[in-house]
């Protein structure tokens, strides 16, 4: 195999088409006249996207890609910040830069799985809940929301899921591992806050089940090469990036983080 | 590739004037654009013994750049010749390693060893700490950057390109002792010393403090450069805030032979290429070669001393 093959799928890197910008309270829905390079891909994978718009910070931002159902792609994200502010003010007609796909997708069984998330992470884990869904499975979707100090999106998410066909279930942190223990099937696929996932690992420990975790960090190159995106494993440090979808027990989570 | 791109940096040919900065590059871009067209291939920075680098977070956006503080992770230059230079292999513009160290004798010793490997050229980042002078940058100093780059030439014949810091207070006489002691061209330069605070007012970087790169360093690089080449006959790579034609031929103008490319290649992979295309387009339309505008620069600067 030659070097520049080893280096892994071709990325595209270009300027894009919005076709709908829809926004709902800090929900935004965006989709792009997608380019023939992202045709195959899967849920877990990514793409950056930057605003071209005068004064928009320099980095592009990383954002799940989720399919659409009855064909396409979209990217829903939180607006949580500058970045993510100007992709959420595109009109249609307006370009944007893409860099992708980028990352791995998740390769859960076909068997109903056990999904988790929470507003902050929900672009992944609706992706993977969307494609499985399409594909004929039957998946519990735990969502994770804080009663006393709920996300600004948790009431849109939880409508959007649920209009779906998803049936999410609302765990309070409080309830998280009761929930998870009786929601629990052979495998588990969560992208959450770090008490979370650290739940989720505790379970597939106590019941030996297997999993996967779905991470983000703040990124710059997206290709591995910049080592900005680490994140804590249990042995040493992984780049979210060379993910982001990574064997359930390979990160390190910080149980105590993110807990309200 | 065009041959109209070509320009010489010392003995060593480049494809093309435009290459990457060191650290912000690797093999992956190979998925995004063309390789060969780079004017040379600089894969991350290697220290002598392997690091893991500075804990998150490492970069942040400010004032229109980034302030990174990685803290050069490496595998090491022993296994780094082993496990990584054999994937850059083949490429085709020249390869270019560029070294990090702390003591004058660890930058010899790991130029001694990269000398065997199948390389082009050694970048010495000189803008590292010196642990043998309290941490200050080698490069901030004419004595300390003499007596680094004279203990890698003897270490190798290789062509040894100094990459030096912003801060120097005498940036002239750095350059002409790097030259002394046996450089063969001047990468200018690294980042610059840079804190960015959050509204409570609490570092952003887990390091503390980083290097500001890209756009704001530009002009501050730019006046380097002009200062620079009209005190030694060292070729010179611009490197600061380079991501447009018009950031590259300012450079070519101020005096110096290549640019190098590194904030705009993470907010853009296909930066590099972007700017070859665009930089190919006008030479052609001026019907002027790259060395052709490279000595242009070089002749206005010797007029200006």
């Amino acid at each position: 195999m030659s070097a520049m093959a080893e280096a892994g799928a071709p990325v595209a890197d270009l300027d894009v088409e919005v076709l709908r910008c829809e926004r709902r309270g800090s929900v935004c829905r965006l989709v792009l006249a997608w380019p023939n390079a992202f045709a195959g891909a899967r849920a877990g994978q990514f793409a950056l996207l930057k605003s071209l718009r005068p004064g928009a910070p320099l980095l592009p931002r990383p954002l799940s890609l989720v399919p659409v159902p009855g064909g396409g792609l979209a990217v829903v994200f939180n607006i949580a910040g500058e970045g993510t502010r100007f992709l959420a003010e595109a009109v249609a007609g307006e370009r944007l830069a893409l860099i992708g796909p980028l990352g791995n997708a998740f390769d859960a069984p076909a068997e109903p799985i056990l999904i988790v998330t929470d507003a902050p992470h929900v672009g992944t884990m609706l992706a993977l809940a969307l494609e499985r869904r399409m594909a004929g499975h039957t998946d519990a979707f735990v969502y994770v929301t804080d009663p006393a100090a709920p996300h600004p999106s948790d009431a849109i998410l939880l409508a959007d899921i649920a209009a779906a066909g998803l049936a999410p279930i609302a765990a309070a942190p409080g309830d998280l591992a009761a929930t998870l223990a009786q929601e629990a099937r052979r495998y588990i696929a969560a992208g959450a806050a770090d008490f979370v996932m650290a739940a989720a690992q505790r379970l597939a420990r106590e019941h030996d089940l297997a999993g996967e975790a779905s991470l983000q960090a703040p990124m710059a190159c997206g290709l591995g090469v910049c080592q900005v995106c680490i994140h804590d494993a249990q042995a040493g440090r992984i780049l979210v990036c060379e993910g982001p979808i990574f064997p359930l027990a390979v990160p390190r989570f910080d149980a105590g983080r993110g807990h309200p | 590739m065009s041959a109209r791109l070509a320009v010489e940096i010392g003995a060593l040919t480049l494809p093309s004037p435009v290459l990457p900065a060191s650290g912000t590059f690797g093999l992956a871009h190979s998925r995004v654009f063309d390789l060969s067209r780079l004017g040379a291939i600089v894969p991350k920075t290697v220290t002598p013994g392997a690091r893991e680098g500075h804990p998150a977070p490492r970069l942040v956006e400010a004032a229109g750049g980034l302030i990174n503080a990685i803290g050069i992770p490496s595998v090491g230059v022993t296994a780094f010749i082993a496990d990584v230079l054999p994937r850059y292999a083949g490429l085709g513009p020249p390869l270019i390693v560029s070294l990090s160290a702390e003591t004058v004798d660890s930058f010899a010793a790991a130029t001694a060893e990269l000398a065997a490997a199948p390389i082009d050229g050694l970048e010495l980042n000189l803008s590292c700490p010196n642990l043998e002078a309290a941490g200050d940058l080698f490069a901030a100093n004419p004595a300390a950057t003499a007596r680094v780059v004279a203990a890698c030439r003897a270490a190798t014949a290789l062509p040894l390109w100094c990459k030096l810091t912003p801060v120097a207070g005498a940036p002239s006489e750095v350059a002409r002792a790097a030259e002394g002691a046996g450089a063969d061209a001047l990468i200018l330069t690294n980042t610059m010393p840079a804190l960015a605070l959050d509204p409570s007012g609490r570092p952003r970087l887990a390091n503390r403090t980083g290097g500001l790169s890209g756009a704001p360093l530009k002009p501050i690089v730019l006046r380097l450069v002009d200062e620079v080449c009209r005190a030694t006959e060292l070729p010179l790579i611009g490197c600061g805030g380079v991501s447009q034609l018009k950031d590259a031929l300012d450079y070519f103008a101020a005096g110096a032979s290549a640019v190098a490319v590194g904030t705009a290649t993470l907010a853009r992979p296909s930066a590099m290429a972007r700017l070859i295309d665009a930089l190919e387009a006008h030479l052609e339309a001026a019907g002027l070669t790259a060395r052709e505008i490279v000595a242009g620069g070089a002749l206005r600067a010797a007029a200006k001393g």
